[in-house]
C-alpha cells in the first residue's frame, strides 16, 4: 500500500517533469523556427531594400548616361560645320563640362588622332605617346560606330593595367569621331551624383561574379551599346546597418513564452502540493470532527457523572455532620470520610479537565510542585503497579515547580505510567520495573526546564509505531482510545512544553514531560 | 455547627432525584426545613399562590439545567416579577463554564457552584443566603414601617421633621417657619410620638438607616 503510494507519487513526479521538458522543448523549437523565419524575413527585407535602391539608382544612371550621350551627340553635331580652329575650343568645353573624363580625343574616321585633351595626371594612367593609336580593344567598336553612325562603348586596358571605358561618338555625316576615355567611377556613387542608400556599395563589373547570391548582392546589367557590363550592388554592413527589430521581438517573445511555460509548470506543481496539503488538512479536520463529537459525548458524560459525584459528596458530608452531631469521635472514620469526599471532588475535576481539553477551552493554570503532585498520585500508581505485578521506583528532585492545570498534569503522568505498565506486560513480572524521575534542566539557551521521566523496561517503541505515536486515535491496544499521548502532547504544548521519548539502550522506553520551570521566588 | 434560624423552608429546585435527596439529607441533618421542586414551573406556581412567603427569610437553591427552564430564567423572573422577594439564589450546575458563572452573578445570583461541589461550601452559602435574606427582610420591614409613619405626619410636622434632620435648633426652626418656639416644641413632640422615638438622636439614627437602605436600593438599580 505504502509502496504503491510511493510509486504513484514517483510516477506523477516523472509525468510532471516529462511534461515540463516536452513543453520547454516545443517552446524552444517554436522560438528557433520563429527566429529563423525572422532572420530570413529580415534578409528578405534587406534584399528588397537593396533591389529597390539598386533599381532606382540604375534607372537614374541609365537616364543620366542617355542624357550624356545626347549631349555629346549634339556637341558632335555642332562640330560639323566648324573650322578646325573651333575644335579646340569646343573640345575644351566638353572637357570642362565632363570633369570625370580622363581624356577626350578627336579622331578622323580612320582613327588618326587629330586633337586631344587629358586630365592632369593622365600620364600616370596612360602615357600619351602610347595613346596615339587607338587602344586595340576599342578599334572594333570604333569602326562599328563610324559605319553605323551610332555611339559605341568599349573597355580599354591601359599599359599600366587600369581598365576604363571608352566612349566612341561619331559626328554624324562628318569625318570626325570623338573618343572619350572615362573612369569607371563615372558610373558609381558618389562621382555619378546619384543618391543611393549609404550602406550600399556599387561596383562596375564586366562579368557577374559567381558568389553573388550568397553575398546579399544584386547584379543589374548596364545596357551600353557594344559593351556588356553589370553594376553590382551589395550591402556593406548588413547586420549592423539594419537594426533587426523582428529578431529582438521574436527572441523576447520566445523568452517570455519559456518563462511563462516554466512558471506555469511550477504553478501546477504548487497546486499539486497544495492539494496534498489540503487532503492532509481534511484528514485533520475529520479527526477534529471526531474530537468535537468526543467533546459532545464528554459534555453529556460530564453531566451524567457529575450528578452522582455530587450526590456522593453530599452523602459523605451528611455522614460527617451526623457523626459530629452524635459526638462520635473516630479519627479513622473521620479521615476516611474526608478523603472519600476529596477523591470524589478530584474525580469531578478530572472529568471537567478532559471536557475542557476536548472543548479546547481554557485550562486552569496553577503552580504545581512536581514532587508534591507525584507523591499525591503515588497511591494510585502503586495500585496500578501492583495490579500489573510490577515494582515502582520514584526518584524525585525537590523544589521543582511548573505552571499547569493540576488535574491535567496528574492525568498526563498517570497516562504515561499506564502506557509504561502496558508495555511491560510481555516480560517476566520479576523484571518489570516502572521508574518515575523528576529533575530540572538547562537548555543551550540557559532556559530552565522541569523534566519528568517515566521509564519502563518493556518492549520499547517500534520504528513503524514511532511515527504515529502522538496521532489522535492511534493505538496499539485493543481497548485503547488512542487519545492518551495525543492529549498529553497537546496539553504540554499548550503549556509551552513538550513530550519527548526515546528507546532505552537496555530495553524499554523513556517518556519525558518537559515543561518550563516556574521559579517560585 | 451553628443552628440555622430560617423561618421559611429552603426552596430546592433540582430535577435529579438522587442529588435532590442527598441535598435534602444534608439540609435535614442541619435542621433546615426545605421544599423540593422537580422543575421551574412547580416552583413558580407555588410562589404565585403564596407571594407573601417571599417576604420571609429563606433562600433558593436551583440547578441551572432544569427540564423546562434554566436556573437563570428563574433568577430573571424573580427579579422582574417579585421585587419584594428577599430570597437570594444559589445556582448549581452540572458543567460550569466561566461565562455562565459571570452571567449568573451579573443577574444577581448569590453564588454559582459546579457539581461536584464541596457540600460544606454549599452549607456555608446557604447559611450566608439565609442571613442575607433576614437582613433584607428586616430592612424591608423597617422601610415599610418607616414610610408608613412618615405619611402620618401633617404638613407642618413634616417641615419641622425635615429641619430637625438638618440639625437646626428649635429656635432656628421657629424663625424659619415664623412660629413661636413653643409651637415648634409641640410639633416636635407630635413627630416623636408618630415616629415612635424617644429622642432626636433616635430619630436621626432611624432616618440615617432609612437613607442608607434607600441609597443601597437605588445604587443597585
Amino acid at each position: 500500500m505504502l509502496f504503491k503510494n510511493k510509486f504513484n507519487a514517483w510516477r506523477d513526479k516523472l509525468k510532471e517533469s516529462l511534461k515540463t521538458v516536452v513543453i520547454i522543448f516545443v517552446t524552444v523549437s517554436l522560438t528557433a523556427t520563429a527566429l529563423l523565419l525572422a532572420n530570413s524575413f529580415s534578409e528578405q527585407r534587406n534584399k528588397n531594400l537593396l533591389t529597390i535602391e539598386a533599381l532606382k539608382y540604375q534607372s537614374l544612371l541609365v537616364r543620366q548616361i542617355a542624357s550624356d550621350e545626347e549631349q555629346l551627340m549634339s556637341f558632335m553635331r555642332a562640330l560639323i560645320d566648324k573650322s578646325p580652329q573651333a575644335y579646340k575650343y569646343l573640345l575644351d568645353q566638353v572637357f570642362l563640362d565632363n570633369k570625370r573624363f580622363f581624356r577626350v580625343e578627336i579622331r578622323d574616321t580612320k582613327g588618326n588622332l587629330l586633337l586631344s585633351r587629358s586630365a592632369p595626371g593622365y600620364e600616370k594612367i596612360w602615357p600619351v605617346d602610347t595613346r596615339i593609336e587607338l587602344p586595340p580593344s576599342v578599334v572594333m567598336n570604333f569602326f562599328k560606330a563610324v559605319e553605323q553612325q551610332k555611339i559605341y562603348w568599349s573597355i580599354s586596358y591601359s599599359p599600366t593595367g587600369q581598365s576604363g571605358v571608352e566612349l566612341v561618338i561619331p559626328a554624324v555625316s562628318s569625318k570626325l569621331v570623338l573618343v572619350a576615355h572615362i573612369s569607371t567611377h563615372h558610373f558609381l556613387p558618389p562621382e555619378s551624383g546619384i543618391p543611393i542608400g549609404k550602406d550600399i556599395r556599387v561596383e562596375f563589373e564586366t562579368s557577374v561574379p559567381e558568389n553573388l547570391l550568397s553575398n546579399n548582392a544584386l547584379a543589374l546589367p548596364l545596357d551600353l551599346n557594344g559593351l556588356n557590363t553589370h553594376l553590382i550592388y551589395s550591402l556593406t554592413t548588413f547586420n549592423k546597418s539594419v537594426p533587426n527589430y523582428s529578431f529582438f521581438l521574436v527572441s523576447l517573445l520566445g523568452i517570455s513564452l519559456c518563462v511563462l511555460v516554466i512558471s506555469y509548470s511550477n504553478e501546477t506543481k504548487k497546486n499539486r502540493l497544495m492539494q496534498v496539503r489540503l487532503s492532509e488538512q481534511e484528514m485533520t479536520l475529520a479527526k477534529q470532527a471526531q474530537l468535537s463529537t468526543l467533546g459532545e459525548i464528554s459534555t453529556t458524560l460530564a453531566h451524567e457523572l457529575n450528578q452522582p459525584l455530587a450526590t456522593i459528596t453530599n452523602y459523605i458530608a451528611t455522614c460527617e455532620i451526623r457523626l459530629q452531631q452524635l459526638g462520635f469521635q473516630d479519627n479513622v472514620l473521620n479521615k476516611a470520610l474526608n478523603d472519600a469526599r476529596g477523591q470524589t471532588l478530584r474525580a469531578g475535576e478530572v472529568v471537567q479537565s478532559i471536557r475542557n481539553y476536548l472543548k479546547k477551552g481554557s485550562v486552569v493554570k496553577a503552580t504545581v510542585e512536581v514532587e508534591e503532585a507525584i507523591l499525591r498520585l503515588q497511591p494510585i500508581i502503586n495500585a496500578l503497579t501492583k495490579e500489573k505485578r510490577s515494582t515502582l521506583k520514584i526518584e524525585l528532585t525537590p523544589h521543582i515547580a511548573i505552571r499547569i492545570d493540576p488535574a491535567l498534569f496528574e492525568q498526563i503522568v498517570l497516562n504515561l505510567c499506564k502506557n509504561a505498565l502496558d508495555a511491560m506486560s510481555e516480560i517476566a513480572p520479576a523484571k518489570r520495573q516502572l521508574l518515575i524521575r523528576s529533575s530540572s534542566d538547562l537548555d543551550e539557551r540557559s532556559k530552565k526546564w522541569a523534566r519528568i521521566d517515566v521509564v519502563d523496561n518493556g518492549h520499547g517503541i517500534s520504528e513503524e509505531n514511532s511515527k504515529k505515536l502522538f496521532e489522535a486515535f492511534f493505538t496499539t491496544k485493543s481497548e485503547g482510545m488512542g487519545i492518551g499521548l495525543s492529549l498529553s502532547r497537546s496539553v504540554t504544548e499548550s503549556h509551552g512544553g513538550k513530550i519527548m521519548w526515546a528507546n532505552n539502550a537496555d530495553g524499554g522506553a523513556t517518556f519525558s514531560i518537559i515543561l518550563p520551570l516556574h521559579s517560585t521566588d | 455547627m451553628q443552628k440555622p434560624t430560617n423561618q421559611y423552608p429552603i426552596q430546592l429546585i433540582e430535577d435529579d432525584e438522587a442529588l435532590a435527596q442527598s441535598i435534602m439529607g444534608l439540609l435535614s441533618s442541619l435542621q433546615y426545613t426545605y421544599v423540593h421542586y422537580r422543575n421551574a414551573e412547580d416552583f413558580l406556581d407555588t410562589l404565585k399562590n403564596n407571594p407573601e412567603a417571599m417576604k420571609l427569610s429563606s433562600c433558593v437553591v436551583s440547578d441551572v439545567r432544569l427540564p423546562d427552564q434554566t436556573g437563570l430564567d428563574i433568577l430573571t423572573i424573580l427579579k422582574r416579577d417579585y421585587p419584594k422577594c428577599v430570597w437570594p439564589i444559589i445556582l448549581i450546575t452540572g458543567h460550569g463554564d466561566i461565562a455562565m458563572a459571570v452571567d449568573a452573578l451579573h443577574h444577581g445570583a448569590l453564588d454559582f457552584l459546579t457539581k461536584p461541589f464541596d457540600p460544606f461550601i454549599l452549607i456555608n452559602k446557604i447559611a450566608q443566603a439565609v442571613e442575607k435574606s433576614q437582613v433584607t427582610k428586616t430592612q424591608q420591614d423597617f422601610l415599610l414601617e418607616y414610610t408608613n409613619r412618615l405619611t402620618q405626619l401633617t404638613e407642618h410636622e413634616k417641615a419641622v421633621f425635615e429641619m430637625m434632620m438638618r440639625n437646626l435648633s428649635n429656635r432656628e426652626i421657629a424663625d424659619h417657619l415664623g412660629n413661636s418656639t413653643r409651637t415648634i416644641e409641640v410639633h416636635r413632640a407630635a413627630v416623636f410620638k408618630k415616629m415612635d422615638v424617644q429622642s432626636a438622636m433616635q430619630l436621626a439614627q432611624q432616618n440615617e438607616r432609612y437613607e442608607m437602605i434607600v441609597g443601597n436600593i437605588t445604587n443597585k438599580a
